[in-house]
């Protein structure tokens, strides 16, 4: 190791002092040529006007000086350095040949010729209150910025403080240690193209690990007019006119810090160049998609202006890792009555989050946090946090939303969504056609009962409903939550204590049909007319875990309602807990799923209301527990049940005690806890084992269950544990 | 033992590579001569007809008709034949702590030293061999004939 130590410094000593330089530099108009020694003869002219040097050939008229010192040229770079109100260009002897500078004060202007056979690397530098950088090729080239604070106030060639007039490759390295600012001017003249402070024809490439500021005074703060791609340097678009980065084909941020704010439109916008998207390419290869990559780094992005989104893709928006925090503040921009724009913290074609953290605050009115024609999570972490409330666009009333989509699939991942705005939607699915009132407060639409008529029919409405009265055909769309499997997200919903009767809160509202395939979910709704989840077209549990604490409906569809796997535990302090209007037998369905359905309001409100209860199915040998009042006394009869049941008359339960159903002989059919006392009329139960005509009993216990092998908000399943007091027995049906 | 040998290899190539030096920038005319001036430090400047080189640092200088140029290259020692002129047949030489010059009948020609000091200025009259300052110590003098100047290191 000594001796490999002892080499190098004595052959670093000898090249030391043997690495002389010697540089020939032509100086004309503060752009230097710089020839190294070992280059050819210069020759000059017969008449000795011209001077021929690296390629080219100078009038010697023409020539400021010449000097030579002993500066190193690299070969393929040009050197940009400013300084005040004046710059320096200086270039490489072997690339002389192929670049034309020009020095108008501070403002540069550049040109490499198309006959360029290797890249050639831009290093600018200095500080110009009034300069800009112009460069124009048609080859792939590098700029390197190594501490440029640069402010283009009269612009000469571009109103850019940087413009790149280059349509291929071009990497932007911010070096290491550096910190860089761009600002471009503020009042161009009419005649000046300005798209941004940071301007580039071609692909933009930006990477190195300085630091870049942007201030757009103008347009863009950043605008690529082809696909850019960030990698490991922290940028701050501290001011945009416009967005604070646009670009055409895709956007791919890998690693590296983006903040954007002082916006007066997106964040971030990515729009396909041309007339159709390629789709995502392999490799990204000749790829024209509008996408949004977002593979890591950090992100914080705020939007204020009406209608504006953090991140917006014409097409796919992927988060495949990283930290986004995102700040929309934009309310409904109308200046488009026929297409009013929401602002959002995330907008695309589809968005499909993989991974990463995203923390959305929204205060816009109206504002979502994502939104959507599809929207899939698979993993990461997504908050949302939207306070926006009410708004009239176009005589209808709008609310916020957290997650806004056609089709909405959360197969993964952990999603927290807060909703305080009045009129808030944790999740919209779907589309159709709305007809009659949107107004809601009066009843839910029942097929065939005409709509607007709440509950009971006829009755004039009460504390049910909280739909409107509207109904919806040419329904599209779909919501799904977890996968077939039975994985699925980890779903926290919650919605405020904001009321207003043009447009009730909802934590998930579905136009389509609703399926939780599985996961956990557990929401909270607090207001009138908050309902937890609702369908106009149907919903289906088949799996995972849900819970479900809502003022008003917990279950609510316009179609049936089908338990078919998973656990469910709702419970509703103010209406039904679940509520099917589809009318029909079937229209609430327990097949394979346990549930656990109760309400504290007490008469007409139920656990199990289809306004039927002949409409009630059991076409598995699932679990439903009900406790709740009733719409009369009739109990009702199922056609066919898969197993026995009981429309239990009065029992009364009481709070915080284990109810344990079991059959003649004490085995466990399943155990249940209510939070509050209740007592319950006419209410369904019925659990796997049960066999009409047979006996069972349900008898309280103070100890909780410790062998159940699901427990989940008071439900426990397979446990053997007993009742000691007696609360009800039947004969099931 | 490798690790040593590529490390090896690659900075004597590195040494290899940083070992040429070019030291002078020669001008080479039409008709063949040369003159070689310290290349570092040494300033250019165009004017009219004539290109006048300086160096600072060595304090050599020379103005050169550009009508007579033919090239300028860099060289790793100062080119012998050059004899800067501007009569195309002058001559300077140094022997024995004094300066020659020949075939520059009509020229003015001044002679200094490295300090500054202008130890000759006279103008001849024949383009015979003449001695055209008195005994020099060792040292390295500028010559300019007419609008040519190169330098040579006196001996005695």
């Amino acid at each position: 190791m000594k001796l490999t130590q002892a080499l190098a410094t004595l052959l670093l000593a000898a090249a030391s002092t043997t690495a002389v330089a010697q540089t020939l530099n032509i100086v004309r108009n503060n752009v230097i040529i710089s020839i190294p020694a070992s280059a050819q003869k210069m020759a000059f002219s017969s008449s000795g006007t011209q001077l021929s040097a690296a390629g080219r050939t100078f009038s010697t008229d023409e020539i400021d000086q010449i000097y030579i010192d002993e500066s190193t040229v690299e070969d393929n770079t040009v050197n940009v350095a400013y300084e005040g109100t004046k710059a320096t260009v200086t270039v490489a002897g072997n690339i002389a040949q192929y670049i034309t500078a020009e020095i108008n004060g501070a403002h540069v202007s550049i040109t490499q010729s198309a006959d360029v056979a290797d890249e050639i690397t831009y290093s600018v530098s200095g500080t110009s209150t009034d300069g800009e950088l112009y460069l124009a090729g048609s080859y792939k080239c590098t700029v390197e910025l190594r501490g440029l604070t640069l402010t283009n106030a009269t612009p000469v060639y571009s109103g850019a403080a940087l413009h790149i007039q280059n349509g291929k490759r071009v990497a932007l390295s911010v070096k290491s240690g550096t910190t860089n600012t761009l600002t471009d001017c503020a009042s161009p003249a009419s005649a000046i193209e300005q798209k941004a402070a940071l301007y580039c024809k071609g692909h933009l490439e930006l990477k190195g690990k300085g630091t870049l500021t942007v201030n757009g005074k103008y347009a863009h703060g950043i605008k690529s007019a082809e696909y850019m791609q960030l990698k490991n340097a922290t940028i701050n678009v501290t001011a945009a006119v416009k967005d604070g980065i646009s670009c055409d084909e895709y956007f791919l941020m890998e690693s590296g810090a983006l903040t954007i704010s002082g916006v007066g439109d997106d964040g971030i916008q990515c729009d396909i160049d041309g007339n159709a998207s390629t789709g995502e390419t392999t490799d990204h290869e000749d790829e024209d998609s509008g996408n949004i990559y977002i593979e890591g780094g950090t992100l914080n992005i705020t939007t204020t202006a009406a209608g504006t989104k953090c991140i917006k893709a014409d097409s796919t928006l992927v988060v495949n890792d990283g930290t986004l925090t995102l700040v929309a503040k934009g309310g409904v921009d109308t200046s488009d009555s026929t297409d009013p724009a929401y602002g959002a913290a995330l907008s695309g074609g589809k968005i499909v989050i993989n991974g990463g953290t995203i923390n959305a605050t929204v205060s816009g009115a109206a504002g979502r946090g994502i939104k959507a024609y599809d929207v899939i999570t698979n993993g990461g972490t997504i908050t949302i946090n939207n306070s926006g409330g009410l708004v009239t666009v176009n005589s209808d009333y709008k609310g916020a939303k957290g997650i806004k989509g056609l089709r909405i699939a959360l197969n993964a991942g952990t999603i927290n969504i807060t909703m305080t705005g009045a009129g808030g939607k944790g999740i919209r699915a779907g589309d159709g056609t709305q007809s009659g009132s949107s107004g809601g407060g009066g009843g839910w639409f029942a097929p065939g009962g005409g709509g607007g008529g709440g509950w009971p029919p006829g009755g004039g409405g009460g504390p049910g409903g909280g739909g409107g009265g509207s109904t919806w055909t040419n329904i599209t769309g779909s919501y799904t939550q977890g996968l077939s499997d039975g994985s699925g997200p980890t779903l926290t919903i919650t919605t405020g204590s904001s009321y207003n009767s043009n447009s009730s809160n909802k934590a998930i509202k579905a136009i389509c049909a609703a399926t939780l395939y599985g996961g956990t979910t557990e929401i909270t709704t607090t207001v009138n007319e908050a309902e937890g989840l609702e369908s106009k077209t149907s919903v289906t549990i088949a799996g995972g875990k849900h819970y479900l604490k809502c003022y008003d409906d917990c279950i609510n569809s316009a179609g049936k309602i089908t338990f078919d796997g998973g656990v469910t535990v709702a419970y509703s302090t103010g209406n039904d807990v679940v509520d099917s209007n589809a009318g029909t037998t079937g229209a609430i369905t327990i097949g394979n799923g346990a549930v656990l359905a109760y309400t504290t309001k007490g008469d007409p409100e139920e656990a199990f209301d289809c306004d039927n209860n002949n409409y009630i199915a059991i076409t598995g040998k699932g679990i439903a527990i009900g406790a709740g009042g009733a719409q009369s006394s009739s109990t009702g009869t199922i056609s066919g049940a898969a197993q026995g049941y009981v429309f239990a008359g009065t029992v009364s339960y009481k709070a915080n005690v284990y109810n344990t159903l079991a059959d003649a002989s004490g085995n466990n059919l399943v155990t249940y806890q209510l939070p509050i006392a209740i007592n319950s009329k006419c209410t369904l139960i019925t659990a796997t084992g049960m066999k009409s005509n047979s006996s069972y009993t349900v008898k309280s216990s103070t100890t909780a269950p410790t062998d159940a092998t699901t427990a989940w908000h008071g439900l426990y399943l397979g446990s053997s544990a007993t009742g000691t007091t007696s609360v009800t027995s039947f004969t099931a049906k | 033992m490798k690790k040593l040998l590529v490390l090896t290899m690659v900075l004597a190539a590195c040494a290899t590579v940083s070992a040429e030096d070019y030291t002078f920038l020669s001008f080479e005319k039409s008709d063949g001569s040369a003159v070689s001036l310290t290349a570092v430090g040494l300033t250019m400047t165009f004017s009219g007809q004539t290109v006048e080189a300086t160096n600072a640092t060595t304090g050599e200088s020379v103005t050169l008709s550009l009508a007579d140029l033919s090239s300028m290259y860099f060289s790793s020692s100062k080119i012998t034949t050059a004899i800067s002129t501007a009569h195309s047949s002058a001559t300077v030489t140094a022997s024995r702590g004094r300066i020659y010059v020949s075939g520059a009948a009509g020229a003015h020609v001044q002679i200094v030293a490295m300090s500054g000091m202008v130890v000759s200025d006279t103008s001849l009259a024949t383009d015979a061999i003449t001695a055209v300052t008195p005994q020099l110590q060792n040292g390295i003098y500028i010559i300019k004939v007419d609008e040519t100047a190169t330098k040579i290191l006196v001996k005695q």
